[in-house]
């Protein structure tokens, strides 16, 4: 293990524009580490060494000639496998996948090579973005990188392994009830969701039209920032991509958050559900963090949880099952049986049901909006509970339903998981921080003022080098 | 590894003063459903494929798709304009 492969974007960026550090030597000590660890925890579906090699090479190639494209460039990166990269499979971790080539690149994608970033991989995740871990799939679901025998979190499973482990510092996944925040949640690490339309969804496979969005994770805000930074903006050719310039998010991200107001969505884990106390006990611990550091803290209320997660659940099964429906009639056995659950749901919901969603979704959103009119950001939980074990199906299911995070893909607001500490067994806990729409920059700022403050974002999980008998071992 | 005791559960009335979901509440227990309306809405959606393959799945969907939004808030209104083509912020799109 090198200590080049952990060094932060934001760090590795200043080192690769001042020359004192290669892309190929960082590009290269990552894919040893991925040699090592990846065969324990699974992350990656592909391993792309020679595009990787082929990538790094050319960034040090020009920026040695002094062009430097800005923080991304010669920085490795990986994709949930639901992206498309031209001349490469797009598996959706799924069998009715494994014949695709994609013929163009994501605009994510694009916007990632335009940057100089290098690309390592492809990354496990639930099939379709909307199963679970399961072993009837043709590769291997990701492990938690806290402790083997738990489950990642998902859909971008892969996505928080990756990070967690230092095998990637930076990755990219989607996000439609929580995907992208759920892993970063579970692996200890950073996942926004951004506003619906600032990241262009083209080229990205659909789960839910409404509800989907690309989010990064990474190690540290900054980075996230900086990742955010190198794909927001719009794309004329995503029909939901807003049409307007994106604040920059790392101007103001070191400014502190005196006098800063922050709601607190108490209501969704001490009256909606139960949570898991040492999960509350740290988001407390968290908010008095925020205080400690100048934050006006207040309390606010929203609906109650089951409203938005009724909402979001009627949207993205009726959705989800309009895209794959010809699958489910035509070959309903090649699907793993918990996607074939999940997503034939949606075969049976009324159409005056979703539109009723709909309805429901109109005045959540505006509720959502006047709420922040007071306040400059929110903070409550992501999950109830703690990371379950991968092979307890029922813990599995439970993620869906016990979490806080799919009132803001129903919103379409910024929301962001940081760690708030770690439970006694040594597994992460996490908050969401939340904002207005567009308003990226503010959710960064107050979420990397308490990061900063907090520090637990430098603990590391202990990683096992060699495979051991974990959970699901056939 | 499993998580540690819970906290106990808040009894909350959500119900109170909103308006009742127009739809009928149906258990998420599966052998509830009526076979032969599950049957018949496979067949309609083209699914008898999937019905006679995996029934168990199939009829656990059904409960689950049938579930209707539970409540709704004060302010919601059979009349509220569905948010069909979603912006989360309508003054950024033009």
């Amino acid at each position: 293990m090198t200590e080049v492969s952990s060094l932060p974007i934001a760090q590795a960026a200043q080192l690769i524009r001042a020359r004192e550090l290669s892309p190929v030597e960082l590009t290269e000590a990552l894919l040893a580490r991925i040699a090592v660890l990846d065969p324990v925890y699974h992350a990656f579906i592909a391993v792309t060494a020679e595009i990787a090699r082929a990538e790094a090479k050319a960034a040090e190639t020009e920026i040695a000639r002094g062009k430097w494209r800005g923080p991304m460039h010669g920085i490795p990166y990986a994709l949930k496998d639901i992206f498309d990269v031209a001349g490469l499979p797009t598996t959706c971790h799924s069998k009715l996948r494994m014949n695709h080539r994609a013929t163009a690149d994501a605009t994510a994608v694009r916007r990632l090579r335009e940057a100089g970033a290098v690309l390592l991989g492809k990354l496990a995740l639930h099939e379709f973005a909307n199963g679970g871990p399961t072993l009837d799939l043709p590769w291997p679901a990701a492990r938690n990188p806290w402790n083997i025998d738990l489950h990642p979190g998902g859909s971008s499973s892969g996505c928080g392994t990756a990070v967690a482990a230092g095998m990637a510092p930076a990755t990219l996944g989607t996000d439609t009830g929580g995907s992208v925040r759920n892993p970063a949640t579970c692996c200890g690490v950073i996942g926004i969701k951004p506003t619906y339309g600032a990241v262009s969804r083209t080229g990205v496979f659909p789960l839910a039209f409404s509800l989907d969005h690309v989010g990064p994770i990474t190690r540290t805000v900054e980075d996230n920032a900086i990742l955010f930074q190198a794909i927001a903006g719009h794309d004329p050719a995503d029909p939901t991509s807003a049409r307007r310039t994106h604040a920059d998010c790392l101007a103001g991200l070191r400014q502190g958050i005196n006098g800063v107001k922050i709601g607190v969505i108490a209501h969704f884990y001490e009256e909606d559900q139960a949570a898991d106390p040492q999960q509350v006990a740290a988001i407390r611990a968290a908010i008095a963090l925020l205080e400690e550091l100048g934050a006006e803290v207040k309390p606010v209320r929203l609906s109650p949880l089951a409203q938005w997660m009724d909402c979001g659940r009627i949207i993205h099964y009726a959705e989800a099952y309009a895209i794959h429906e010809r699958d489910l009639q035509e070959r309903p056995q090649d699907f793993a049986p918990i996607t074939r659950r999940r997503l034939m749901s949606g075969a049976f919901i009324a159409a005056s049901e979703y539109v009723k969603a709909q309805q429901l979704r109109t005045v959540l959103c505006e509720q959502y909006r006047a709420t922040l009119a007071d306040v400059d950001a929110l903070v409550t939980l992501s999950s109830y509970d703690l990371p379950c074990r991968i092979d307890d199906d029922d813990a599995i299911a439970r993620t869906y339903e016990r979490q806080c995070r799919m009132p803001f893909n129903v919103a379409g607001a910024p929301a962001i998981s940081v760690p708030t500490g770690f439970s006694r067994e040594g597994l992460p806990l996490a908050m969401q921080i939340t904002g207005r729409a567009f308003d990226e920059a503010m959710v960064y700022r107050v979420a990397h003022a308490y990061c900063d403050a907090a520090g637990w974002c430098e603990r590391r999980p202990p990683l096992l080098a060699s495979a051991p008998q974990p959970a699901m071992a056939k | 590894m499993n998580s540690t005791a819970l906290a106990a559960t808040v009894r909350l009335n959500y119900h109170g003063g909103m308006a009742a979901s127009q739809g009928v509440r149906m258990s998420e227990d599966a052998k509830g459903a009526d076979t032969e309306f599950v049957r018949v809405l496979c067949e309609m959606r083209g699914l008898g494929r999937a019905l006679t393959l995996f029934p168990d799945i199939v009829t656990t969907a059904f409960a689950r798709g049938r579930r209707p939004i539970g409540s709704f808030p004060e302010t919601f209104a059979a009349t509220t304009e569905p948010a069909s083509r979603f912006a989360a912020d309508p003054e950024s799109v033009e």
